[in-house]
């Protein structure tokens, strides 16, 4: 017997998938990284901007190398304040001598016995919590120095003859000089950087890749100006999210980067929006 | 028993902003309680198998089609039907490091008085369109 006609008529997820691209405008990827396409006034020192070209300023990645190094340094403190209590109360628990932390009196117990055994386990436990602590005080002292630095040495000054990136363009780069020290070393490369992030039960997995699509200046000093190009087949910047189950993106930048003195490394990204071919 | 579906699609290969084209049928002809066939154009962002497991990410509708029993659009399909479902102008596939963006033509047929579903797909690939 047929079942009546009151079954639920549920839509194919097509379907909805559909009228939900439908019911909303499609997102414009936007060049909100870059600013007013006025044309470059005379900043850049002793380069000749050229007379009618409009140059667009580009603007560095919100890093914040300031923010890192405080929560790098919170999370070492708390961290390493918890790991080293932690092992100064085992040794309390084990000697029960709160005045003497090492027993130098106590015999070193058999290498195939149990108690040597546990004794060992232990001291590996601790090992890998200490060393987490150690990588996280490393972490922390080397965003504060770029803090530092950055802060001493100021950004560069990068400028495009375009006003939109997409496959294939080909364009003119100016960057200036940093506000103090000499940047030696200097490479410009253009990087796309892709980006997954998986949404779990308990806890969420992400992934960072970044590729380098192109070089544009190596060696020489600040300030320079080039030429480059954004390769033809170069997949444009892309984003999408999914609230349950994650997201995935592809971002475009332009990378500065040398070593002030010759050996502290220094790099600031300044973020592109590559367009599709199609809707320019 | 479930009903077959053939899926052909014209190409491999299609360029951003062009009709993907193709044609379905039913070998075994329409069976009596279809109340709908719908062709869609999918788009799936995995996350690449080269990096751990794969897993789906995300998936989009741009082109969706359907025959129906309700609106009787069912009865004007052809043997074979033919279907051009336009990719957009902005779409490409792309297999990276850590995702890949793949493309499919889905038909779904749904039949019975449940509704079971019947699901085809065939893959293909968007190249990007040049200057």
């Amino acid at each position: 017997m047929s079942k009546p006609q009151s079954v639920e008529r549920k839509p194919s997820p097509e379907r909805l998938a559909f009228a939900a691209t439908q019911a909303q405008p499609r997102p414009e990827l936007r060049d909100s990284e870059m600013q007013t396409e006025e044309p470059a006034k005379d900043a850049f020192g002793s380069i000749d901007p050229g007379a009618d070209s409009a140059w667009t300023e580009l603007q560095p990645e919100c890093d914040l190398p300031g923010c890192s190094f405080l929560l790098y340094a919170i999370g070492a403190i708390v961290w390493n304040a918890i790991v080293w209590g932690g092992i100064i109360v085992e040794q309390i628990r084990l000697l029960n001598k709160p005045a003497n932390l090492i027993a130098p009196n106590q015999p070193r117990p058999d290498r195939n016995s149990y108690e040597f055994f546990c004794m060992s386990f232990g001291v590996l436990f601790w090992c890998f919590f200490a060393l987490v602590g150690l990588w996280l005080t490393f972490l922390a002292i080397g965003y504060g120095l770029r803090w530092i630095m950055l802060r001493k040495t100021g950004l560069p000054k990068v400028e495009v003859s375009v006003h939109r990136f997409v496959p294939g363009t080909s364009f003119r780069l100016k960057v200036g000089k940093i506000a103090r020290g000499r940047l030696r070393r200097l490479r410009i490369r253009l990087m796309c950087r892709e980006y997954v992030l998986l949404k779990g039960i308990e806890s969420d997995s992400e992934w960072t890749e970044e590729i380098i699509a192109g070089e544009f200046s190596r060696g020489r000093a600040l300030p320079v100006e080039t030429s480059g190009s954004i390769p033809q087949l170069a997949m444009p910047s892309f984003s999408v999210e999914d609230p349950e189950v994650g997201s995935a993106s592809l971002s475009w930048f332009l990378v500065v980067s040398g070593r002030i003195l010759g050996v502290i490394p220094y790099w600031v990204k300044y973020p592109i929006v590559v367009h599709p071919v199609a809707t320019r | 028993m479930k009903p077959m579906i053939e899926l052909k699609l014209s190409a491999d290969h299609y360029r951003a902003g062009e009709g993907v084209n193709g044609c379905f049928r039913f070998p075994e002809g329409v069976p009596a309680d279809v109340t709908e066939v719908e062709l869609s154009l999918v788009r799936f962002v995995n996350r690449s198998i080269s990096r751990g497991k794969e897993g789906a990410i995300h998936w989009h509708v741009p082109a969706f089609q359907a025959w129906t029993a309700d609106e009787k659009t069912l009865s004007h399909m052809l043997d074979p039907q033919p279907f051009s479902l336009i990719a957009p102008v902005d779409s490409r596939s792309y297999a990276g490091m850590l995702f890949k963006i793949e493309w499919c033509v889905r038909i779904r047929l749904r039949f019975g008085p449940t509704r079971k579903d019947v699901v085809k797909d065939v893959m293909f690939n968007i190249i990007p369109s040049l200057t």
